[in-house]
């Protein structure tokens, strides 16, 4: 069971152990982890806030809901490094830029291998629905005082890559050492099928969690056909993740998937660039920069 | 306020939405619409707000500012909130 969150000296700090719900496949979920840093995000936000997830509105009165913006999380080794029955330490923080914009920074450290380290960042704003449309989420902002947040004196970097890359005029980024550039290519590409029960949060919009989980779903359709002596999901696990947010969908829509680049290093690592759009109108949902490790090399 | 200090506001806030919008040499006019003309999108909106309270001294809210359509429609919001002050 995790042990209460507590705050000290401005951070979050909690415990987690690694047990079967943490886990997929041979090593951490990495769904897990995005619900888990998504959580605890909003547990930082609403405690700041002195409000509730469900009781934050608007000036207006409209209920608010979580839009994540970017999340970049960066493992030392890959998530097969994380085994069961370790446990993981999570210290975090969180800052704002004006009222509208939250930035955490959080440090998941396994207690049984202090080296092995998840550095991850992740960039919220609010949103209300005029309608039941997934489509048409209108940013808003919050009623409540953020003072207890620390605000930031300059839009942290996270904030500043995503609004240069979505006004096209930022077209690489870094991730784990490497270079990325966005890429409009297309390797592979297929259509998913959402499943509400898992892709689908309790406000009934697309959770962010589920990005990842269709994106690599997706590819590892590709990757078992191109090899099918092998299997994709159980070989190779992420080392690095960017996401880039840009919209929802409608649980009966249909997402494309896009393999844009892929590119295998000299010492094994994947490095790969995709994407995920709407079906219905084709409005690009995120963008993806990923980094597989192979299980033998984690 | 001044003849002077109005000109100097303009050029104040002509610079910090060339940096808002990532556009060193953005030409702003009088009529220049902040989102069709500028490419202020809702993060440059709050960029804004926050450049104009650290650098101005100005607290604006989301909606007064989002309200503001033309470049002239803000220099008369701050121009108004500076002579509250």
């Amino acid at each position: 069971m995790s042990k209460e969150a507590i705050r000290e000296s401005g951070q979050y700090l909690d415990q987690v152990p690694i047990n079967m719900p943490q886990m997929c496949l041979h090593g951490l979920s990495e769904n897990w982890l995005f619900k888990y840093l998504g959580a605890k995000h909003w547990d930082m936000l609403s405690g700041g806030l002195k409000t509730t997830s469900s009781q934050l509105q608007n000036q207006d009165g409209q209920r608010l809901y979580a839009s994540f913006v970017r999340i970049r999380m960066e493992s030392n080794h890959s998530l097969f490094s994380f085994q069961e029955n370790d446990s993981l330490a999570l210290r975090a923080q969180m800052q704002r830029y004006g009222n509208d914009m939250y930035f955490s920074n959080c440090e998941l450290r396994s207690k049984q291998d202090a080296s092995n380290v998840i550095h991850a960042q992740l960039m919220t704003v609010f949103s209300i629905r005029e309608s039941e449309n997934n489509q048409k989420l209108l940013r808003s902002q919050s009623s409540a005082e953020a003072s207890e947040i620390p605000a930031a004196g300059k839009m942290p970097a996270l904030g500043m890559e995503y609004r240069k890359i979505k006004m096209n005029k930022l077209h690489n980024l870094q991730l784990g050492d490497l270079d990325f550039e966005l890429n409009d290519a297309v390797v592979h590409e297929r259509e998913y099928i959402l499943n509400p029960y898992y892709d689908v949060n309790g406000v009934g919009l697309i959770y962010f969690a589920a990005y990842p989980a269709i994106n690599d779903f997706c590819e590892s359709q590709y990757f078992n056909q191109q090899h099918p002596d092998g299997r994709w999901e159980a070989d190779y696990s992420s080392a690095a993740r960017d996401i880039l947010y840009y919209a929802n969908c409608d649980p009966s829509d249909v997402i494309v998937y896009r393999l844009n680049q892929v590119e295998q290093l000299d010492n094994g690592l994947v490095k790969m660039v995709s994407s995920l759009s709407r079906k219905s109108d084709g409005a690009l949902m995120a963008r993806l920069f990923t980094i597989k490790k192979p299980r033998n090399k984690s | 306020m001044t003849k002077a200090g109005k000109s100097a506001l303009e050029e104040q806030l002509k610079q910090l939405i060339r940096e808002s919008v990532f556009e060193d040499d953005l030409i702003i006019d009088e009529d220049s619409h902040l989102v069709n003309d500028l490419g202020l999108d809702s993060m440059g909106y709050v960029d804004l707000i926050v450049k104009i309270e650290l650098s101005i001294g100005i607290v604006c809210s989301s909606q007064s500012i989002k309200s503001v359509e033309t470049f002239c429609e803000l220099i008369k919001l701050i121009s108004k909130e500076l002579e509250h002050e």
